[in-house]
């Protein structure tokens, strides 16, 4: 179990758990049903039926809390750390977790296996929200950057007799940052302008920021 | 003038830019046996050529190369090539000058060899490029998928691929700003490569094999 686990993973760690044990829970319930004859089939008149309905759900819920405390399943353990068994066993809270966990394994797999399926489209449902913001987000930068460049590009082109006359001078380049703003590289080889050119460069593309690069080519 | 491996060469319409000059790499061999020079495109680039096309700029065709100081014209651009693996320029001498078939102290230079993983660390590989020093030694250091910078006029990078490797010493430079070109040799004189870029302490080269396979040409008869 990792040590930081978000809150949508950790909902899809308990009810997981909460499923599995069910599963395990009612193979039991099963047998023991199919054990009793009182409870083994259909009873034909009401009265019969709504005890052998009572009796059917005792059992499961006695499955559930077997199984809970074979398992060591404390509730409160699962949903404030995610872990399965408490520290201490024998505490009344860890006691009491697993008495709770009992009667929601009792709800059977298929109520589990259903929480499963909401609590996977609910996560995935947040994935496409944040993907779809990030992706809103790139495009306005983009847009943006669209804007910029031609302007860039104008002021670029003014300066270029000077650039031409600076030592080593290889070229311009106009790109998008990491954060997609719009930045200017001016391409050297070798030796670098001094302080003092550097600043004007600097301030003739302002606020766009400049980067003065030494050229890989030898 | 002779032309000799080691020597500064520029696009003629820039002589007032020796920091753009590159290195005369050293003698290749035409498909009828006409010696012709070879350097890196970027070294003689100028106005009206064209990176990603053969042609040739009308304009600007010829080189001049250092001559004890000055760059005087003595050589024609007759080919040009940029791709993902080459990065060259092939050029043709102009009538009255000569050219030394020798490469530095080395002599002759054999036929191209490729270089094999295996020689990772353990081979050194020899250099003559138009800046001091000249003559530097370093280790093979095994292949470069691809290595790019910003062409001049471009903008966006553009990234060579499958370069040789060389890495020297960290008090040293196998190559610096000048040296593009300069064909580098293995210990018993065969070309494998041809540096065109770097960075810090390392040196890319581009193969000698795509070389000749491009411009049809030989390092050795």
């Amino acid at each position: 179990m990792p040590d930081i686990i978000n809150a949508n993973d950790l909902w899809v760690t308990i009810v997981t758990i909460l499923f599995a044990l069910s599963m395990i829970a009612e193979r039991i319930g099963n047998m023991i049903k199919l054990a009793i004859p009182a409870t083994r089939s259909k009873q034909l008149d009401d009265e019969s039926e709504k005890k052998r309905e009572m009796l059917v759900m005792i059992i499961s819920i006695l499955c559930g809390l077997l199984v809970s405390f074979i398992a060591g399943a404390d509730l409160f353990a699962l949903i404030s750390k995610g872990v399965l068994n408490a520290a201490d066993d024998f505490h009344p809270k860890a006691i009491a977790g697993k008495i709770f966990t009992g009667f929601f394994i009792s709800l059977g797999s298929k109520f589990w296996h259903d929480m499963l399926d909401i609590v996977l489209q609910f996560g995935n449902l947040k994935k496409f929200k944040v993907k779809d913001k990030q992706t809103d987000l790139i495009k306005s930068a983009q847009e943006s950057f669209n804007q910029q460049k031609p302007e860039l590009e104008q002021r670029a082109d003014i300066i270029k007799p000077e650039l031409q006359q600076l030592q080593g001078f290889r070229g311009v380049m106009i790109k998008q940052s990491d954060a997609f703003q719009p930045e200017v590289s001016l391409v050297f080889s070798g030796e670098q302008p001094d302080k003092a050119t550097k600043a004007k460069l600097t301030d003739h593309f302002a606020p766009a920021p400049v980067n003065f690069v030494t050229s890989a080519l030898k | 003038m002779e032309l000799r491996a080691g020597l500064g060469v520029i696009n003629s319409a820039t002589p007032d830019k020796p920091s753009h000059a590159g290195t005369l790499g050293g003698p290749v061999y035409d498909q009828q046996g006409n010696l012709r020079l070879l350097t890196c495109f970027h070294c003689v680039f100028a106005g009206g050529f064209d990176w990603d096309s053969r042609r040739i700029s009308t304009d600007h065709p010829f080189v001049s190369v250092n001559d004890n100081g000055d760059f005087k014209q003595a050589a024609k651009i007759i080919d040009v090539m940029r791709d993902p693996f080459v990065d060259i320029a092939l050029l043709e001498p102009l009538p009255g000058h000569t050219v030394n078939r020798e490469i530095g102290p080395w002599g002759i230079p054999k036929s191209s060899r490729a270089m094999t993983e295996d020689e990772r660390n353990l081979t050194w590989l020899k250099k003559i490029g138009q800046k001091d020093p000249n003559i530097t030694y370093a280790r093979f250091d095994g292949f470069r998928p691809y290595f790019g910078d910003n062409y001049e006029g471009e903008q966006t990078m553009f990234y060579l691929r499958d370069l040789l490797q060389i890495t020297s010493p960290t008090v040293t430079h196998f190559s610096v700003v000048g040296d593009s070109g300069s064909f580098v040799l293995d210990s018993d004189n065969h070309v494998v490569g041809m540096i065109v870029m770097g960075q810090d302490h390392t040196s890319f080269a581009i193969k000698a094999a795509p070389i000749e396979r491009n411009f049809n040409i030989k390092f050795a008869l």
